[in-house]
């Protein structure tokens, strides 16, 4: 957003909790509590320092598919107040800062020959592409662009501590500003974007209670709720038949080639496969969008989830409890797989006989109003509350997988390419401990052109406050199954342009 | 190895799992009412006659199977066909009754005939397959 400001008359002053680079004391700011499922420690999904998360990014990038923003019947609280077409001019421009190829999604544009897109009979499964940026550092890669900018002020090391409404409640009057230096200072601006992150944004909110009882923007108690991520779960292994087939586009290395289109035109990319679950059968079976990496893997991944992300959950629940609770899942999946004799055929017949493929969802989450932020029971060094995470998931989203694994076992049976297995139980209560967040939070200041169903409206402007608007995906009130940063952007630049309109 | 005893094992093995193979094969086709209409050696009168036979078990076996959670429970859920197997072992074309099956896969894949036995997604037909070779193995 400040990039796109920089270009205008407006006065800009960027309040930046951190500095240029990660610094321990500013990011133990981020520390909170974990009540829901186990999720990633929210002082290690996050970053507090300028270009924030996109320090720690991976680079996927996809839009929202036109699905994404209906509203669709068989899932509650579905549907944003804009469409598709509402964000592709921004989305196009998304897709430059970063770093990504021409804005084209389309398997069929791009040569392929290579690594072509598996032939799934059927049309229930197919294949989707990522683009993969650099990944673009914006702390890196536009740092000169914002300190250089004449109109953007950048402070670093001030972190907002209070969001100060007018007597009334309509507008917002000043920010109160605090540094772990001991330093505290007052900002007066004439609209404020409050860009801070899925968890930061709702924690903020609610800490700012000194005027409006219950947090800004939260008469209808809807902030911090909806918080959403993308469940990350070794769902099931593609055990190939044959070895004609190239799994190739599906994997991580196939990022590293630059990809050019057909017909010639447009930025060359890199480009990433995930089989994909059709429109069709989402409405159909009643599922969200589903999304999964087919990711090679060996017989010891088989049993025992190895090489995922090398961080440790929080599960709230002591190390001993969560240490238990793993060892116990290991055992289990040991024991189911072990005494597996079905398998052996398939080993025998597969690729190098010991290859499979893990299926590891990327899936949309089912909005859900009991899946919080809310303030926890300690403080921060400055005295905020730290951000209390209950992350819940729904009978939807397990449904959704169990769909899935069924639709890309019928693709693959139908041509005789794999065989598929589920690597734990479909039908157990508990969701499997080796389940991961994704570090996408979104939601918890969802977009609705309903003040008593949405935080913030179409321009993302919070409902009932003038002048405070919210960037990020908080805002997202379903997060689709796509990576959420080139849509985190393009959103941004929709907001700068209202800005520049209203505000010029 | 005596060639006496070598061939006798060899014929006895030979013949049940050709047995189970076409059972098999045959019931999946019989469970789909897919057969008129199909352009293969199924559609012989011998074959005819053995997917009457076996269209009972499969209809008993099937209901059973759907309902079963893993493996051991799909398998002790067979018990009881060893009769009609070998009641239906003299009257097999083994070229043929395989092609069939293999289609009959692909037809259960593609229809969502699937069933989950210990995690593996396998067409009903091959569960069925899979479970009477464990069970004699």
């Amino acid at each position: 957003m400040a990039l796109e400001l920089a270009s205008t008359s407006l006065s800009v002053v960027l309040l930046e909790s951190g500095g240029f680079d990660v610094e321990s004391d500013t990011q133990e700011l981020a520390t909170g509590e974990i009540a829901g499922l186990p999720t990633f420690p929210l002082v290690v999904s996050r970053l507090r320092c300028f270009g924030g998360a996109t320090g720690h990014w991976g680079g996927r990038c996809r839009p929202l598919d036109a699905s994404d923003f209906a509203e669709r019947p068989w899932v509650p609280h579905s549907g944003w107040p804009i469409t598709l077409n509402d964000v592709l001019p921004h989305y196009v421009r998304a897709q430059e800062i970063c770093q990504l190829g021409a804005y084209d999604y389309d398997p069929a544009s791009w040569d392929l020959r290579d690594s072509p897109p598996l032939r799934l009979p059927g049309g229930a499964v197919g294949t989707r592409l990522l683009q993969i940026s650099p990944p673009t550092h914006f702390g890196v890669r536009y740092r000169t662009n914002v300190v250089k900018a004449p109109n953007v002020r950048l402070t670093l090391h001030s972190n907002v501590v209070q969001i100060v409404p007018e007597a009334n409640g309509q507008s917002i009057k000043a920010v109160e500003v605090a540094t772990l230096a001991g330093k505290r200072f007052t900002v007066r601006a004439r609209s404020y974007v409050l860009a801070t992150g899925g968890v930061e944004n709702p924690r903020l909110l609610l800490a700012s209670d000194r005027v409006i009882r219950g947090g800004i923007g939260n008469q209808h108690d809807l902030v911090g709720r909806y918080f959403a991520d993308h469940i990350n779960l070794d769902t099931a292994g593609v055990f190939p038949l044959e070895t004609a087939t190239s799994y190739d586009l599906y994997q991580q290395d196939s990022r590293a080639r630059t990809r050019h289109k057909l017909d010639g035109t447009g930025r060359p990319g890199a480009l990433l496969g995930m089989l994909d679950l059709s429109p069709h059968v989402q409405q159909q079976s009643r599922t969200l969008n589903f999304m999964a990496e087919l990711s090679r893997s060996d017989w010891s991944g088989y049993f025992l989830h190895s090489d995922r992300f090398d961080f440790e959950m929080d599960s709230g629940q002591s190390a001993l409890r969560s240490k238990l609770a793993e060892a116990r899942e290991v055992l289990s999946t040991l024991w189911r797989n072990l005494s597996d004799a079905v398998a052996r055929p398939f080993q025998s017949t597969s690729e190098g006989g010991n290859v499979f493929y893990r299926v590891i969802t990327e899936q949309e989450q089912a909005p859900n109003p009991e899946s919080r932020v809310t303030l926890g029971a300690t403080k921060d060094r400055l005295g905020i509350p730290r951000a209390r995470l209950a992350w819940r998931l729904t009978e939807l989203d397990r449904h959704t997988i169990k769909v899935a694994v069924k639709e890309i076992a019928g693709a693959m049976g139908t041509t005789g390419m794999a065989r598929v297995k589920a690597l734990w139980d479909l039908d157990a209560t508990d969701w499997p401990v080796h389940m991961q967040s994704s570090w996408h939070h979104c939601g918890t200041t969802r977009m609705h052109a309903d003040p008593k169903r949405g935080v913030v409206d179409a321009d993302c402007r919070v409902h009932g406050i003038s002048n405070l608007y919210i960037a990020g995906s908080s805002v997202f009130p379903i997060n689709g199954s796509a990576n959420p940063t080139l849509t985190i952007v393009a959103l941004s630049l929709r907001l700068a342009q209202h800005l520049k309109q209203t505000l010029q | 190895m005596s060639g006496d005893s070598e061939s006798g094992f060899v014929r006895d093995r030979r013949r049940v799992l050709a047995a189970l193979t076409a059972l098999l094969g045959l019931a999946g086709l019989a469970s789909s009412r897919l057969i008129a209409g199909r352009k293969t050696e199924a559609s012989s009168d011998d074959l005819a006659r053995t997917l009457m036979d076996a269209l009972q078990l499969d209809e008993h076996s099937m209901a059973r199977m759907c309902t079963a959670r893993g493996r051991s429970q799909l398998v002790s859920h067979m018990s009881g066909c060893g009769e009609q197997i070998a009641q239906l072992q003299q009257r097999i074309d083994a070229a043929s009754l395989k092609r069939v099956v293999r289609q009959q896969i692909e037809i259960d894949y593609s229809r969502g005939a699937i069933v989950d036995v210990d995690g593996w997604q396998l067409a009903a037909t091959e569960a069925l397959v899979i479970a009477i070779c464990a069970r004699v193995a």
